[in-house]
């Protein structure tokens, strides 16, 4: 009696032969996990990409991924509550790892007017080079001076300087409490105007230099956030730890996601549309599968039946097909996998692009109108595994057909 | 003569043509399932987003949405309403004063958008009033009452019953303060919304404007269908007017509503894909499978084209009886959750951490039911032409020859 390693190793030999003895019908059903596999892959890519791509535009255009704040800022928003810049502390943020940009800011409502039309608007405090970084204030200069060509000015967004009757070169008056309720006013000539997609920032918006709103609002060296661009969302909590660390603790150091609720929620509820699609698509593929294995079965009734009568038996039988079954998927999910990498890559490097009213709505808005997909290791090796488990699934059936096979019956090429 | 074959033929190996229906009916009934996700998601958004503040229609003078100027007001606003409400198909109207204010607490001081209404009207229009979490919409018999929003009050740094004061400019230019009370908190799931918005009663903002000043008529229609009627017939009637419905008002929802389109597209090619590979698999297989009974009909003399259309038939009736249960499957798991919702939260962790309706109801809209099974039916047939041409090449001597 040979030893079991033999024996498995037997069983193995004679799954590989039964394999490329009928190549058309294992190519087939390799194909059906091959392309499950794919389209899975595919699939799951898109959505993870589109996601990714989602944090990525709102992070970089409005909070950052990370901010500190002085205790409370956040929820008050109160000058009262900013805190001192501390340049030590910037520097150290900026030299971690994933950190791509440190943006100081300095933030408050004021009132803005020119003659008699007065509104209030968001003043903001910025320091030009670092706010380029990040969300690229200058690219939105459409006309005066940008920063970085030596503006010194005040830049207004578009819409406001609209409703106030101004233009580059005009002076406005802002008028607010500085910090701990010092009254700020100040007349300033407006160097540049900004344009926005966004209607709420385009019809309001206010950016002076850090220096000269510290200036106005009577808080040197102060700011209310500190705003950090990182180069991959997945460093988030281990960069807000080593932040959390290093920052005193009269500070408080924010992720989007605890900023941006909206954005956590509506990728939350996408997530859970996207599981469900998934669930859906596995259940099509499942069908796709187990008619393959179906069929394959069938159509090996008689080889069956002449083999049990052959005296090889049931178990032993069992496990070259349990043993072919694996082979098969093992190799179609190897092959999607395989041919979907240089998609999904080629897909990310070169996302789908948009054409038509949305990809024009999304431009407005500020969003470039495309579809990348993401090459999250983790995406290949889940759908592969998800598709072998379908595949396993099935391949009980011919165990169950073998369990009760009639040999005779089978030989006559009787079908139950 | 050859569908009454092929129907034999599809009911001769019911395990096989089993397999087949069961997979059509699978890819249909995930089609229809999707398609009722993603309308319903989309639905939802809206219509969250028309009771909240939005309303179907809004009437404003030109230049107010961009500038928001309060000169810029409605002119004759009683005999506008009352014209609105005498309109076919509108149901509630809410005439609204909005001003761009600053709301001031003894801690701090938030940018905030006031809006000045009629709390009966506007009680029928948008559903804040229902959204409650403290006090009331105006119903207690405080002076000077003001709703707020939670997120709001927590800038601020106020509770209920605190006092707080409004700021604004008159149209003369000179700057007005008023004294409030809280009297409600909202909290609706729009964090912006909540984060800026302040509701007075008219009848307590009129005087410190100095004048009657209506920016803003929001229209709630008895159905969305008449959308575009009801704004068509608005705006002719007043021309010096700018009449414009949620789609314009909101293009954000426009965008979010296209982008679950493509996806849904998207979705649908991918099932399709599945499918169609899937058919042709068991298609193939069967074909392989019948090589004799092929082999035997071409040789008694039944044309190569006859076989083929038998195939095509056979598949047709195969997938059209795929097509009635799908649908009728999709159907009835679309209606059992469209009425129990599904919860999201379930699926993604996180999301009902924030207290927002994480449930989503499937709907699907009946024009949808054909589209999707008539797209199912020709994949299904698509996906018989080749195994179809393989068993028209057989050769019969060696087809017949063959085992099976």
């Amino acid at each position: 009696m040979p030893n079991g390693r033999t024996v498995l190793a037997m069983f193995v030999r004679l799954a590989w032969r039964n394999l490329w003895r009928n190549k058309k019908r294992t190519l087939i059903a390799g194909g059906s996990v091959f392309f499950a596999v794919f389209l899975a892959v595919a699939m799951y890519s898109m959505q993870t990409g589109q996601h990714d791509f989602m944090i990525e535009s709102a992070v970089g255009m409005t909070t950052g991924h990370l901010q500190i704040h002085g205790k409370e800022y956040w929820e008050k928003r109160s000058l009262d509550q900013s805190m001192v810049l501390d340049t030590a502390l910037l520097r150290r943020v900026a030299s971690l790892p994933h950190v791509a940009a440190a943006v100081p800011r300095l933030e408050t409502v004021a009132l803005i007017s020119r003659g008699t039309v007065t509104k209030v608007c968001p003043v903001i405090g910025i320091d030009p080079p670092s706010e380029n970084a990040m969300t690229g204030i200058d690219r939105r200069v459409v006309r005066g001076v940008r920063y970085s060509a030596g503006g010194e000015g005040t830049l207004v967004a578009e819409g406001l300087a609209r409703t106030l009757g101004v233009d580059v070169g005009d002076s406005i008056v802002i008028y607010g409490q500085g910090y701990q309720g010092v009254t700020a006013a100040q007349v300033i000539r407006i160097g540049g105007i900004l344009h926005f997609a966004i209607p709420d920032l385009n019809n309001s918006l206010v950016s002076l230099r850090l220096p000269d709103a510290q200036d106005l609002l009577s808080a040197p060296g102060r700011i209310t956030a500190l705003a950090i661009l990182l180069d991959s969302d997945g460093a988030l909590d281990e960069t807000a730890d080593a932040i959390r660390a290093m920052a005193d603790s009269e500070l408080e150091v924010m992720t989007w996601r605890e900023m941006m609720p909206e954005l956590l929620q509506a990728i939350a509820a996408d997530n859970g549309a996207t599981v469900i699609m998934l669930l859906i698509l596995y259940v099509v593929i499942g069908f796709g599968v187990f008619g393959t294995v179906m069929m394959m079965t069938a159509e090996r009734t008689r080889e069956f039946g002449v083999s049990i009568a052959l005296g090889m038996k049931r178990r032993h039988m069992m496990a070259v097909t349990v043993i072919e079954s694996m082979i098969i998927g093992m190799l179609g999910a190897c092959a999607g996998i395989i041919t979907s990498v240089p998609v999904t890559f080629y897909f990310h490097r070169f996302p789908i692009r948009l054409g038509g009213d949305y990809a024009k709505a999304m431009l407005a808005y500020g969003l470039e109108p495309i579809i990348p997909f993401s090459v999250e290791p983790m995406i290949f090796i889940g759908q592969g595994l998800v598709v072998l488990a379908i595949g396993a699934i099935s391949a009980l059936y011919p165990v169950l057909v073998l369990r009760r096979l009639e040999p005779v019956g089978a030989m006559r090429g009787a079908r139950r | 003569m050859l569908a009454a074959i092929a129907w034999k033929n599809v009911w001769r190996s019911k395990r096989r043509s089993g397999i087949m229906i069961a997979a059509i009916a699978a890819g249909l009934w995930g089609g229809v399932f999707a398609v009722g996700m993603f309308t319903g998601m989309y639905d939802a958004m809206v219509a969250a987003a028309i009771d909240r503040n939005l309303t179907h229609v809004q009437v404003h003078a030109p230049g107010f949405r961009e500038e928001r100027l309060i000169g810029l007001a409605i002119p004759n606003p009683d005999s506008v309403v009352a014209a609105i409400r005498s309109n076919r198909g509108v149901e509630t109207v809410s005439p609204r004063t909005v001003i761009e204010a600053i709301a001031a607490s003894p801690t701090s001081t938030q940018g905030v958008s006031l809006f000045g209404v009629d709390p009966g009207s506007e009680r029928a229009a948008t559903s804040v009033s229902r959204r409650m979490v403290a006090g009331s919409f105006f119903e207690g018999g405080e002076r000077t009452p003001v709703v707020i929003g939670r997120k709001l009050a927590e800038k601020l740094g106020v509770k209920l019953r605190a006092k707080l004061v409004l700021s604004f400019q008159r149209p003369d230019g000179t700057i007005v303060y008023g004294a409030f009370r809280i009297a409600g908190l909202f909290d609706t799931e729009a964090t912006t919304f909540d984060g800026r918005t302040v509701f007075v009663r008219r009848a307590d903002l009129d005087p410190l404007v100095g004048e009657l000043l209506i920016h803003e008529i929001a229209v709630r229609i008895a159905s969305n269908d008449s959308l575009e009627a009801v704004a068509g017939a608005l705006s002719s009637r007043f021309p010096a007017l700018r009449v414009e419905t949620w789609k314009d008002l909101a293009p954000e929802l426009k965008i979010t509503a296209e982008s679950a389109d493509i996806t849904m597209g998207i979705f649908l090619g991918v099932i399709l894909l599945a499918l169609l590979f899937g058919i042709t698999n068991t298609m193939l297989m069967s074909v392989l499978e019948r090589t004799r009974e092929f082999g035997v009909l071409i040789a008694i003399g039944m044309k190569r084209t006859r076989v083929f259309g038998m195939i095509l038939t056979e598949t047709l009736f195969l997938s059209l009886t795929g097509a009635v249960v799908g649908v009728a499957c999709g159907s009835a798991t679309v209606l059992w959750f469209g009425t129990r919702g599904i919860d999201l939260s379930f699926f993604a962790g996180g999301l009902s951490l924030y207290g927002i309706s994480s449930f989503l109801y499937p709907v699907v809209h009946p024009v949808m039911y054909p589209t999707v099974a008539i797209m199912v039916v020709v994949a299904a047939c698509a996906s018989a032409v080749y195994p179809g041409v393989r068993a028209v090449r057989l050769r019969p001597a060696t087809a017949i020859a063959t085992f099976g």
